[in-house]
């Protein structure tokens, strides 16, 4: 059913799988028939209304109008359609009473799954692109998202999600729409950082190029590392041939610390920005556990596609499943912020060094952990995060809690939780190890605390600028607490 | 500003604190074993990053 077939906003109510080819009516001939089965494949289940915005200004589309496609003979529209879909029908009225009424508003805005951009290019018209992982059902996930303000005739909604846009095979191919997606995610998530548009995101390697930027011919990985250099986001690359056994883990430790990662495969990158685990997986063996031998995907946004993919362990069906697997995975990019010195794997080692040592480690100082399997997640967060999350949490212990609560921390800090199967599988924790990220891994006076049921050792000297002077806590009465989930969120 | 004045960071609690080494000599012990033990492993993961850097240059996306 269509409602203003020939208004500005035509409202197309889904009532049955082929009203699909109502929305392929109304928005052709920008939405060609490969674009609308990507809508379809990746809002069938959820989509029941779509508000089709006609003479919509797209400024990234208009980005690459003004600088290349407004410079050929043949010149497609300079505008766009924009479409957001709900999950409930909508009704022109109901968007006017809801830009008057705060709970109307709030009942809209729980309907709705975001919006896509459709351009007049070919083959690929599937524009910037912000949906609601919801809008593909449950993945049962854990992945970065930003948030986004969104008008529809004055009414203001706000959509949360992983920024999305397919390569226009002109301007961009998959390397500057993977760059696009994780600098608008930044972007969107911290004012630090300014707007890109897609041409910028081409010019952010003019000086790293010979020869002509446009038509794309794509790009070079260290290209794309110099890009988000650019920006202010230092890049470390890593490739399978290299760091072997560990290139999974630590592609998983830079995800679960909130930092979306451009990921190769051949021939190809996307951006991969979140993970799921599967807790039932049978680790045999004695030795540490880290939380990463859990993961069984990785979410992802792969611009041929659409948004919201899972690249699994092994290949597996589903909607959701990506044709890749993880050992296609060929390396990675992770933009690290700027006051972050010291990379994962360095981290690492480094905290390993320190459980197993005959002063601090687990064997010596904690009796109830040390006949356990450890379980060990390591992150990287901002002090003022996990400082805002110790209410919440408490530490097991009070005097944890104080002691964290008052010392002055980094930027950054690395953090190593320190769990057992048991309380893992609650997710809960016993234990951590907090590290200045701003350190040299040589350091040995780098980490700020150890924190075991028994003991709580605090380095309150490095915390007041001064030489690393650490005092011990005797702790009584230690309680498992809540692992630390403000890096993702839940999708 | 006098920088050498000691805070206290959870006033209430500190005093129940003590010094987790006894000597200064126990602690550069601790810091010698520790920078001897992570030196290796540092190096090569230094070296990996290097050579991954030189792959990259290799590699074409599009």
């Amino acid at each position: 059913m269509i409602d203003g077939e020939n208004s500005i906003l035509p409202i197309v109510t889904f009532e049955a799988t082929k009203d699909w080819a109502d929305l392929h009516r109304v928005a052709s001939p920008d939405l060609d028939r490969t674009g609308l089965a990507k809508l379809i494949a990746a809002l069938s289940t959820t989509a029941k209304c779509v508000a089709i915005e006609r003479e919509y200004i797209d400024k990234d589309y208009r980005d690459t109008f003004s600088h290349f496609h407004s410079k050929r003979f043949s010149t497609p529209n300079s505008r766009c359609l924009r479409l957001h879909f709900f999950d409930q029908p909508i009704t022109r009225a109901s968007l006017k009473e809801a830009s008057l009424d705060d709970g109307k508003n709030a009942a809209l805005n729980k309907s709705y799954l975001g919006y896509s951009v459709i351009r007049p290019t070919k083959p690929n018209c599937i524009g910037r692109t912000l949906l609601t992982p919801a809008s593909r059902g449950s993945a049962s996930a854990y992945a970065s998202l930003c948030r986004e303000k969104v008008s529809i005739l004055g009414t203001e909604l706000e959509i949360a999600g992983f920024p999305f846009i397919s390569q226009d095979s002109d301007v961009t191919v998959c390397a500057e729409s993977a760059l696009w997606m994780i600098l608008r995610y930044f972007s969107n998530r911290y004012h630090l950082y300014p707007e890109i548009y897609p041409f910028q995101v081409v010019n952010l390697t003019r000086d790293y190029s010979l020869g002509r930027l446009v038509p794309s011919g794509g790009l070079y990985i260290w290209q794309m590392a110099e890009a988000l250099r650019s920006i202010g986001r230092p890049p470390l690359i890593y490739t399978r041939q290299v760091f072997g056994k560990s290139f999974e883990h630590l592609l998983y430790t830079y995800i679960e610390s909130g930092i979306p990662v451009l990921t190769g495969v051949k021939g190809h990158v996307v951006v991969a920005y979140g993970h799921r685990s599967s807790f039932t997986a049978n680790l045999p063996g004695s030795e540490t556990i880290y939380s990463s031998q859990f993961n069984d995907a990785f979410v992802i946004n792969d611009d041929n596609h659409v948004p919201y993919q899972l690249v699994q362990r092994t290949a597996g069906a589903g909607a959701q499943a990506s044709k890749y697997t993880f050992k296609e995975i060929l390396d990675f990019i992770v933009p690290m912020p700027e006051k972050v010195f010291l990379p994962a794997e360095d981290f690492q080692t480094v905290v390993t060094a320190i459980l197993q040592s005959s002063e601090f480690g687990y064997k010596v100082l904690s009796s109830s952990l040390k006949d356990s399997r450890l379980v060990l997640r390591l992150f990287l967060t901002t002090g003022k995060s996990f400082k805002r999350c110790l209410g919440g949490r408490k530490m097991g212990h009070t005097v944890v809690e104080d002691m964290y609560r008052n010392i002055p921390l980094p930027h950054f800090v690395w953090v190593c939780e320190i769990s057992n199967i048991d309380a893992f599988g609650r997710h809960e924790v016993c234990g951590e190890i907090l590290w200045d990220a701003t350190r040299n891994a040589r350091e040995p006076n780098g980490w700020i605390a150890l924190h075991y049921p028994e003991i709580l050792v605090v380095d309150i000297g490095s915390a007041l600028n001064k030489p690393q002077d650490l005092i011990r806590f005797d702790l009584k009465n230690s309680i498992p607490y809540e692992l630390y989930k403000n890096n993702l969120q839940p999708i | 500003m006098d920088n050498s004045r000691k805070f206290e960071l959870i006033p209430e609690q500190e005093k129940e604190s003590k010094s987790f080494f006894a000597t200064a000599d126990e602690y550069d012990e601790f810091c010698r074993k520790f920078v001897d033990k992570v030196g290796p492993d540092l190096e090569k993961q230094r070296e990996a990053r290097q050579q991954s850097e030189a792959d990259a240059k290799l590699r074409l996306i599009r």
